[in-house]
């Protein structure tokens, strides 16, 4: 099931779905990047609210997605880290490093709009 | 189930996740079961390209587990100690995998041999099986003080049950200060043996009056109590034998204050059956409790009736009871 990707203003919003396969992230990884260049987008939300498992894999690529988007000059939120998700993720020892989180969609909009107003 | 591609994975996980639900596990141990499937059917995929994984329901008294098998016929593992240290891999992709898969389940056991394939066997127990404690407190604060320095603890743990009485020494604020302390600093990190909870609670507790302190841990499912002491809080076992009395086993105390001086410490464990039932009680309560039989009411009256009955009056006092209500072990 591929990710849909919304497109709000001068930010795209990429919600998971819970039977992401491998395939999906990569898909989503690729699709992000060409939206954020043919868009110009500031910003992208990953919503993953639905999904109750992330592991090391999914993880690495939440990494990764932010850091490539982070390399074409736009913003990464991922939010919606269910409270049982993130306790697997501490145990199995996966890390989010240099990837901003925020509560739900709502928090992840406010922190952009919080961080593009002091620009 | 066969595991061969990305697919399979997400089969896998649905599967390990629906049985896990009939099994009753909550939702923070189904997302632990089914990430370490994830990272196992990954694993599979990745190094051996095809294998399966099975998934089996595992009952011991009663407690019910959920088994977890990965095998494959792939390349193997050249260092299995070296596999399940953080960071280690051999495809330089997966930095995880083997050490947090262990620490999500609670057990785990592999086998590997160099082209022989790899299985890997864990095991998640179902945490509200633990066989059943039935509890009771009863406690009073000395005349004229408005608040107790007693402070007791309940906590099921991994594994067992923690059960703390803690009187701080003195009276009034500042003894109250101490238990308290010594209390937040059990909540936080309970696992461990009981000497090593001593020993972190004595470090906490340097700048304070110090406690006396009593700590037992309750495996009902092996039918174990271990238990030590510093300082004079009383434990008592009272063993469950139809129509033979059996004399009641005491706590060794060690002389000492948690927090100032803390004696060389050993902690002894001894046999707990159904019915058999602990009381601690701090020195508030005369030692002659042990004179009751306790084995006809609930554990909530007899921790009543000894306040009652053996309470001093002049001292605040705290009584706590905890029976192995579970099945035969």
């Amino acid at each position: 099931m591929q990710v849909p990707i919304l497109k709000q203003g001068a930010y795209l919003i990429a919600t998971v779905q819970s039977a992401v396969s491998d395939d999906d992230f990569l898909q989503l990884r690729k699709s992000l990047m060409q939206q954020v260049r043919g868009f110009r987008s500031r910003a992208v939300i990953v919503d993953v609210t639905s999904i109750d498992v992330l592991d090391s894999y999914a993880c690495r690529t939440l990494r990764d997605i932010a850091h490539m988007i982070a390399l074409q000059g736009a913003k990464t939120v991922v939010v919606g880290i269910q409270p049982e998700v993130a306790f697997s993720m501490i145990q199995l020892g996966s890390k989010l490093e240099g990837v901003v989180t925020a509560l739900d969609l709502e928090e992840g909009l406010a922190f952009l709009e919080g961080s593009s107003a002091k620009q | 189930m066969p595991v061969r591609s990305d697919a399979d994975i997400i089969t896998a996980r649905q599967k390990g996740r629906d049985l896990a639900t009939v099994l009753g596990f909550r939702a923070t141990d189904l997302t632990m079961i089914v990430t370490a499937i994830s990272e196992l059917a990954r694993n599979i995929v990745q190094y051996a390209h095809h294998g399966e994984i099975r998934l089996r329901i595992e009952r011991n008294h009663a407690l019910a587990g959920l088994v977890v098998v990965a095998a494959d016929q792939g390349p193997g593992i050249l260092d299995v100690t070296k596999a399940l240290e953080d960071g280690y891999s051999t495809s330089g992709s997966l930095g995880l995998g083997l050490p947090g898969v262990k620490r999500l389940m609670d057990e785990f056991y592999i086998k590997s041999s160099l082209n022989g394939g790899t299985v890997v066997t864990t095991k998640k127990w179902r945490s509200s099986s633990i066989a059943q404690l039935a509890t009771g407190v009863a406690a009073c604060a000395m005349q004229g003080q408005a608040a107790s320095a007693d402070r007791y603890l309940v906590l099921q743990r991994r594994r067992d049950y923690l059960l703390a009485v803690i009187d701080g020494v003195g009276h009034g604020a500042e003894a109250e200060f101490a238990s308290e302390l010594a209390t937040r600093a059990l909540r936080e990190s309970p696992e461990g043996s009981l000497e090593s909870l001593l020993a972190l609670c004595h470090a906490r507790l340097r700048a304070t009056r110090g406690v006396v302190m009593s700590l037992a841990s309750i495996d009902a499912r092996q039918g174990q109590l271990s238990w030590i002491g510093v300082g004079n809080v009383n434990g008592v076992l009272f063993k469950n034998v139809i129509n033979a009395r059996q004399p009641a086993r005491s706590l060794v105390q060690r002389g000492g204050v948690v927090g100032h001086t803390l004696p060389p410490l050993r902690g002894e464990t001894i046999g707990m059956e159904r019915g058999d039932t602990l009381v601690l009680a701090t020195d508030g309560v005369a030692s002659a409790f042990d004179q009751e039989i306790p084995l006809s009411i609930s554990a909530q009256e007899l921790a009543d009736r000894i306040l009652a009955r053996h309470g001093r009056g002049n001292d605040d006092a705290l009584v706590l009871v905890a029976r192995h209500s579970g099945p035969e072990t």
